[in-house]
């Protein structure tokens, strides 16, 4: 068989429940030398290591999905994840995009309607935890543009921002997952829709929420819309949106890169 | 055919390290982030630290402190996910973001495996096993070539532990290694738990192996822990990196050091980590093998 078959093969046997270790092809298993050990003790080996690896790389990344649905869940959700969605990239710290979008559809999830949001706000936080290091906008910087180009400045987000607009309670569930006090759990029943912006300015990684308007400025901004449009269409919809001092805020925030 | 073994009694430069690199403790251990503060804090008696290129992909926290470690310290890079054993050519983004870390932090040595991890677009996260045969050798050189071409450097290659062998290899492992290092000019990470594993698994003789390495090829020695499996009525050894390194393969250390020489050595321990002394300690144990190998040495020169 040639190389490339081989490991076309093996990723397929490793890439299903371990149970199928068995089912293998005749001329697959027929690559291997068996002696003492049984062929399915050996193949297990790297099973148990391939598996067992990725969903050890998710469990690190989503501690609060762990604590909210358990180990077992999780690690079983996990499995089912990485079978239909194996890591594109060496870079496995990286690895678990998506699987807000699988947990949606995930139906033995289906009673926790907000898991998926979870999920996207813990994808969010690694994502801007292993973000490349990139410079903050100075505070004066944009006072050195001439104020007729300032209109067609596109004012970028750090590398490691992402917005995420929930209508679930994001923050009080992370808190109650984190809190060790044993407060009760937040009321899930009334309108709670957060919006927020995960940035990482430096080395630790800050959650803000933000009023309607802010966030909607933000996503203009990085959908890569020039600023003076930005602020029109954002005070458009919001008339009490109060620009000098969004810029303000999120300068010192350092929530923008260096032009 | 092997070349004849060549005397190390004379000290030589570390084989693969551009001299301006070069490292005066042989010893090191794997940097994992629970240790990265007391580092810091309290430089241990170690001469290196080896890091996962892998870990600091992108940017944050594990940059910020590998940048302050490598104040005090030199480092290796060993990495887990080239993949120079795949039937594809190395990814090139992860060759550029590998590059982009050597030219930041100058390791003295740079390694990967003998092994694969990815097919097609998925990567599998695990050092894979390969059949030894004329088709992989070809893939590995190319694969070699193209990563030295890529870095401008020279890395080692790692022997792997593997769990399943192949029926219709074409040489052993050995000779698989040492035409890898004939053809591309790379050298070898002679990985010492592995060829234990290799010889409890495959049934076949760890001294017989360490003889059959050409011993100038050797840039580097990892030494790990493993742990015994059941397999049914037999038992399957797996290079688990959670373990003290075990006696007999220490013994198998000394052993490769008397022959190869003394060769900058790591202990490695991925996972389950253990206080940081533990990890000083068993360097100090290979310190001392390399000491007391080296003093014998001399003592028989001199009588």
């Amino acid at each position: 068989m040639k190389l490339a078959k081989f490991q076309q093969k093996f990723k397929e046997t490793m890439f299903r429940p371990v149970r199928e270790i068995q089912d293998c092809e005749a001329d697959f298993k027929a690559l291997f030398f068996e002696g003492d050990i049984p062929l399915d003790e050996r193949l297990k080996v790297y099973h148990n290591n391939v598996v067992g690896s990725l969903s050890e790389v998710l469990r690190v990344t989503f501690p609060l999905l762990e604590n909210l649905v358990g180990e077992d869940f999780l690690r079983a959700m996990s499995r089912d994840f990485i079978f239909e969605n194996p890591p594109t990239s060496a870079c496995v710290h990286m690895y678990g995009a998506g699987f807000d979008v699988f947990i949606k559809t995930y139906e033995p999830a289906k009673s926790l309607p907000y898991l998926a949001d979870i999920a996207t706000l813990e994808l969010a936080l690694n994502t801007a935890y292993y973000a490349s290091d990139d410079v903050a906008l100075a505070s004066d910087a944009l006072a050195q543009v001439s104020p007729e180009t300032l209109g067609d400045v596109v004012l970028n987000l750090r590398s490691s921002a992402t917005l995420i607009a929930s209508s679930y309670p994001l923050e009080s569930i992370r808190g109650f997952c984190l809190d060790t006090d044993n407060n009760p759990a937040p009321d899930l029943t009334e309108d709670h829709t957060c919006r927020l912006l995960i940035v990482r300015p430096a080395l630790e990684v800050n959650i803000i929420s933000l009023p309607e308007d802010e966030f909607e400025m933000l996503r203009l901004l990085q959908s890569k819309v020039p600023l003076g449009e930005a602020v029109e269409k954002t005070m458009a919809a919001f008339p009490t949106f109060d620009f000098t001092a969004f810029l303000q805020k999120h300068t010192t925030l350092e929530s923008f890169t260096s032009l | 055919m092997n070349k004849p073994v060549t005397s190390h009694e004379v000290p030589r430069a570390v084989p693969f390290c551009p001299p301006e690199l070069s490292i005066d403790d042989p010893v090191g251990i794997g940097l994992r982030s629970p240790h990265y503060q007391e580092i810091i804090d309290q430089p241990p008696r170690l001469g290196w630290f080896e890091v996962h290129p892998e870990n600091y992909f992108g940017g944050g926290m594990h940059r910020h402190y590998l940048k302050k470690i490598r104040q005090d310290f030199p480092i290796s890079m060993h990495g887990v996910g080239l993949s120079l054993g795949s039937d594809q050519p190395v990814d090139e983004e992860h060759l550029r973001q590998f590059k982009e870390l050597i030219d930041m932090f100058e390791p003295f040595v740079i390694s990967d495996h003998v092994s694969w991890s990815a097919s097609g677009n998925a990567h599998l996260n695990d050092l894979l096993p390969l059949p030894y045969t004329q088709e992989t050798l070809n893939r590995l050189c190319e694969n070699i070539d193209r990563t030295q071409s890529y870095f401008g450097r020279k890395i080692l290659v790692e022997n792997p532990s593997t769990y399943l062998a192949f029926n219709d290899n074409e040489m052993p492992e050995h000779e698989l290694l040492n035409a890898l290092c004939e053809k591309t000019g790379c050298g070898l990470l002679l990985d010492i738990n592995n060829i234990y594993v290799q010889s409890h698994n495959h049934g076949i003789d760890p001294i017989e192996y360490i003889d059959n390495i050409n011993p100038e090829s050797v840039g580097e020695m990892h030494l790990a822990g493993h742990i015994v499996k059941n397999a049914g009525e037999h038992t399957i050894l797996v290079d688990s990196h959670n373990q003290l390194v075990r006696n007999e393969v220490w013994d198998l250390y000394e052993y490769a050091v008397k022959r190869i020489g003394s060769i900058p050595t790591l202990i490695e321990w991925d996972q389950d980590f253990p206080p940081l002394e533990i990890l000083v300690e068993e360097a100090g144990r290979a310190r001392s093998i390399i000491e007391r190998v080296t003093a014998g040495k001399q003592s028989h020169e001199a009588g």
